[in-house]
């Protein structure tokens, strides 16, 4: 009789061994970050504290993005930029095109100018105040397009870690310039990945970003080269006097329409 | 007899330890599975850029955004009154993000900012304050079926309690003996009845509130000082044609025209004239007029009415 019960008592046992272990694995794995992951975000944020408190820097950007056409077939535009960004309220962004189109975004703590001297046309906006609100207002009131402009406000840290989903680190990278870390992170509608020196300044080489949510999935790449924490821009590098025959036109989006109805037409085809 | 007994349940503990062995195997190949692979496709990028005529330069990658906006179903704008109308913006995994220059989302013109357009987890701000917009009505859907299933709980409840009186009645009928073994029957499974249901009430209230955090979470306005901006605007730009007309107040210094058409093109369909008139420059296609205006990193045309004197 007592045979039976200890019998009992360890199947008893046993099952609730059984019930109990997965549960555990699960909550343990959930709780706590792997070590790829918790690493991975201390470098991440490491990067985006370094930018948030640098009182100024510039450096060159070379990129790409996909665009899925109509027909569904994808194709890939390119640009450069030279940025340069003075804390608290300066910044000059010098655009060149894949097609050769330039183009020049200043914002003077004062108002926002845009200038395509191809185009022989420039437009300004006022809006006093700090670079982080101008960064804000331009993209999302003027509807301009500044890619990357979440690194050049000072809460980038905040933003990153109220959008993350995961970070791991992939691998060390040698075949760089300099050796990086290869981050892989995730929000809710972007995957990104992120290239990181492993010594010295946390200043990012790379960064991929594919939209995951998005028909085709597109990507958007960048290259950061001739990194320079104090460029001590020159007098006058913020302002700007339109040349002669230059134009001022108004953004699309002060203007005053009735309806949505959007077209494109090529040059020089039939409207 | 005592020997055969301790027979089967030594079986049985023998088959427990096996399943407990197979379970455990199973376990580590699909954890192990987790972390494998990160293989990437090779192959080359085969592209004919073919001479840039004709395609479209802007979809949701070129904005370079943290976020993608692009992605999310509706995502309408409303602009009303003095107050910004952020109406949709909720996510969308069917489909959408497709870039033909500018026909991101919806947008909301005058009324009262109420937009229904938007996909999960809605916002809105405006003068009428915060609407939950799809997400809201998603939200309230499961708030229903979550009614439902508690109705069902509830009702199966019932009637289990039902049967349990009529039970108890009956045993009540019989004997004295029976009457309280059936009694205390009663209690035990009362006991168990309330503690099911406390259970229940547990789960709903913890399943109700996650919910509800999602749901904040999703819906929650994001306002650094700069005024109510949503968790995605760096989201990125789309083309010539997305259109935030009266997004922004007109420049005082700088006269805006009103066009008679909300389209904008990319480029002008013939070699145009410029006409400068009282500051505002157009561009003259025959006798189509046209008002350049900046948005995404280009310039784009409008169609206007001619100017004064034309």
């Amino acid at each position: 009789m007592i045979l039976r019960k200890l019998l009992i008592a360890v199947i008893c046992l046993l099952s609730a061994c059984l019930v109990a272990a997965p549960g555990s694995a699960a909550q343990g794995q959930a709780a706590v970050p792997s070590g790829s992951q918790a690493d991975g975000m201390a470098i991440l944020m490491r990067m985006a504290n370094f930018l948030a408190q640098a009182g100024q820097f510039s450096f060159r950007l070379s990129a790409g993005y996909d665009v899925l056409q109509e027909t569904g077939q994808k194709i890939e535009f390119g640009e450069v930029r030279q940025v340069t960004l003075v804390r608290p309220d300066r910044m000059r962004v010098d655009t060149e095109r894949s097609d050769g189109e330039k183009a020049q975004a200043i914002f003077n703590g004062q108002e926002i100018i845009v200038y395509s001297p191809g185009d022989k046309v420039y437009a300004t906006a006022g809006k006093p105040g700090d670079l982080d609100s101008a960064l804000r207002y331009l993209v999302n009131d003027l509807q301009l397009r500044l890619p990357l402009s979440l690194m050049y406000v000072r809460d980038f840290p905040a933003e990153l870690e109220r959008r993350m989903l995961s970070v791991d680190v992939v691998e060390k990278v040698a075949a760089m310039d300099v050796p990086c870390i290869h981050l892989a992170g995730r929000t809710d509608t972007v995957d990104f990945q992120f290239w990181i020196p492993t010594e010295g300044d946390p200043l990012p080489r790379r960064v991929v970003m594919t939209y995951k949510l998005a028909e085709g999935q597109p990507q958007f790449w960048a290259n950061f080269t001739e990194w320079n924490l104090s460029p001590n821009p020159p007098q006058g590098f913020f302002s700007f006097t339109p040349p002669e025959g230059v134009q001022r036109i108004a953004f699309l989006a002060e203007l005053e329409v009735a309806k949505p109805d959007v077209k494109k037409v090529k040059k020089g085809g039939k409207k | 007899m005592r020997y055969g007994s301790i027979q089967k349940i030594l079986s049985i503990v023998t088959i427990l330890v096996f399943a407990m062995f197979l379970i455990a195997l199973d376990a580590e190949a699909r954890g192990g599975g987790g972390r494998g692979g990160g293989g990437r496709g090779g192959g080359g990028r085969s592209m004919s850029r073919g001479g840039g005529g004709g395609f479209n330069r802007s979809g949701p990658a070129s904005g370079g955004g943290f976020s993608s906006r692009s992605s999310m179903g509706g995502g309408g704008r409303s602009y009303s009154g003095g107050g910004r109308s952020y109406s949709g913006g909720g996510r969308s995994y069917s489909g959408g993000g497709r870039s033909y220059s500018g026909s991101r989302g919806g947008q909301g013109y005058g009324g009262s900012g109420r937009s229904y357009s938007g996909g999960r987890g809605g916002q809105s701000y405006g003068a009428q304050g915060r609407q939950a917009g799809m997400g809201g009505q998603r939200s309230e859907m499961r708030g229903q079926r979550q009614g439902q299933r508690t109705d069902r709980a509830q009702g199966r409840q019932d009637t289990r309690q039902g049967r349990q009186e009529a039970r108890t009645q009956r045993s009540g009928d019989r004997s004295d003996v029976r009457s309280d073994r059936q009694d205390s029957r009663t209690e035990r499974q009362g006991t168990r009845q309330e503690n099911r249901t406390d259970r229940q009430g547990t789960r709903q209230e913890q399943r109700t509130d996650r919910q509800g955090q999602r749901q904040d979470a999703v819906g929650d306005a994001y306002d650094h000082g700069y005024g109510h901006y949503d968790d995605h605007w760096d989201g990125g730009y789309w083309g010539p044609g997305y259109w935030g007309a009266a997004a922004v107040g007109a420049a005082a210094a700088y006269a805006v025209g009103t066009a008679i058409s909300a389209s904008a093109y990319s480029s002008l369909p013939c070699t145009s004239t410029t006409v400068v008139v009282g500051g505002v420059s157009y561009r003259q296609c025959g006798g189509t007029w046209y008002q350049p205006a900046y948005s995404g990193d280009g310039v784009t045309y409008v169609v206007v009415n001619p100017p004064p004197g034309y």
